[in-house]
């Protein structure tokens, strides 16, 4: 009888570890991807004389951002025609600025996770999406952050336009 | 007997163990950013970037000091809502969580750098950075980006660039 009450024992007991386990919150091991969205984007043309001759202009874009995630690898500037087309995320009518001298970077700005305190990123924009010249007409412009570990992107910036001529 | 209670200890374990960090939720708060400061008309205009879609988010807590390395060791006082409710935010009225980014703004017309009310003083720097809030879990994001200037009423729109 004391042989069966302890067999009884352990087996209450392994049922239990067993429901303990399976509700230990897998969830605890899957990580939930939340990138700090970048923001206050600006555009603006810049012309500076490259060697005393030639005049060069540029678009010139500023934003502000704070990404301390460990996956955190960098910002993707996003270009369109239109503010529709821009903001119509179903379709691929919006284009990625590509790297300035990477074109096979996944994203238009490198950078690593940074915890301080907020940083204004700038970035000088002499080609198009393409790498073809930048043409007289008008850009509109937003930017998400990006992990290449889990390929997700933050929610995207505030929208932004300039006329390049 | 005794592996009776060593079983019980090791489900003392399995209880302890089980990571009861698990039940919390993830309670981050995106920062605001691109926060810039203006004086027009003699008063102290705050523009910033916020996108909170966080369904916990209650509005923005602004604050201030003299410098920005005061801002910085969290000498910064926050500032008081036009309704002077100590449980809400300086921003909480139709502030809604959002999904895209939206640009809110604060005037400020009075010092409020010794947590009391008075005139903005000629020469004195005001500097400010915001955070978003939750009333729920009472938690703020990081601070936004820090921007302020050296107050004066002799031009009608100056900044602290």
């Amino acid at each position: 009888m004391r042989y069966l009450f302890s067999r009884l024992i352990y087996f209450f007991c392994a049922v239990l570890m067993l429901f303990m386990l399976s509700a230990c919150d897998i969830e605890d091991y899957s990580i939930e991807i939340v990138l700090n969205p970048p923001l206050g984007l600006k555009a603006s043309v810049s012309n500076v004389v490259v060697d005393g001759i030639t005049n060069e202009s540029f678009i010139f874009l500023n934003f502000w951002a704070y990404n301390d995630e460990h996956y955190f690898n960098g910002y993707r500037i996003y270009t369109a025609d239109t503010l529709s087309d821009l903001t119509n995320e179903n379709t691929n009518s919006y284009r990625m600025v590509l790297h300035p001298t990477d074109s096979n970077s996944l994203v238009t700005i490198q950078k690593t996770p940074f915890t301080r305190e907020p940083e204004e990123i700038r970035f000088n924009m002499k080609k198009d999406a393409d790498w073809s010249p930048l043409q007289n007409k008008e850009y509109f412009f937003h930017v998400k952050s990006y992990s290449r570990e889990y390929n997700a992107e933050s929610l995207p910036s505030n929208f932004t336009n300039v006329v390049f001529e | 007997m005794k592996k009776i209670y060593f079983v019980l200890i090791a489900l003392m374990f399995a209880f302890s163990g089980c990571g009861i960090e698990g039940f919390e939720p993830i309670v981050d708060l995106k920062p605001p950013l691109g926060l810039e400061v203006k004086i027009i008309d003699s008063e102290i205009y705050l523009q910033f970037w916020g996108l909170n879609d966080e369904e916990f988010f209650s509005g923005y807590n602004i604050y201030v000091a003299e410098s920005a390395e005061d801002l910085r060791v969290q000498k910064g006082v926050k500032y008081p809502n036009a309704d002077h409710r100590e449980d809400k935010p300086t921003l909480w009225k139709n502030i809604r969580p959002v999904k895209v980014a939206k640009l809110y703004s604060f005037t400020v017309t009075e010092d409020y750098l010794d947590g009391e009310s008075r005139n903005l003083i000629e020469g004195k720097g005001y500097n400010f950075y915001v955070k978003a809030y939750s009333e729920q879990y009472m938690i703020s994001s990081p601070p936004s980006n820090i921007d302020g200037v050296n107050y004066t009423t002799s031009t009608s729109e100056t900044n602290g660039d």
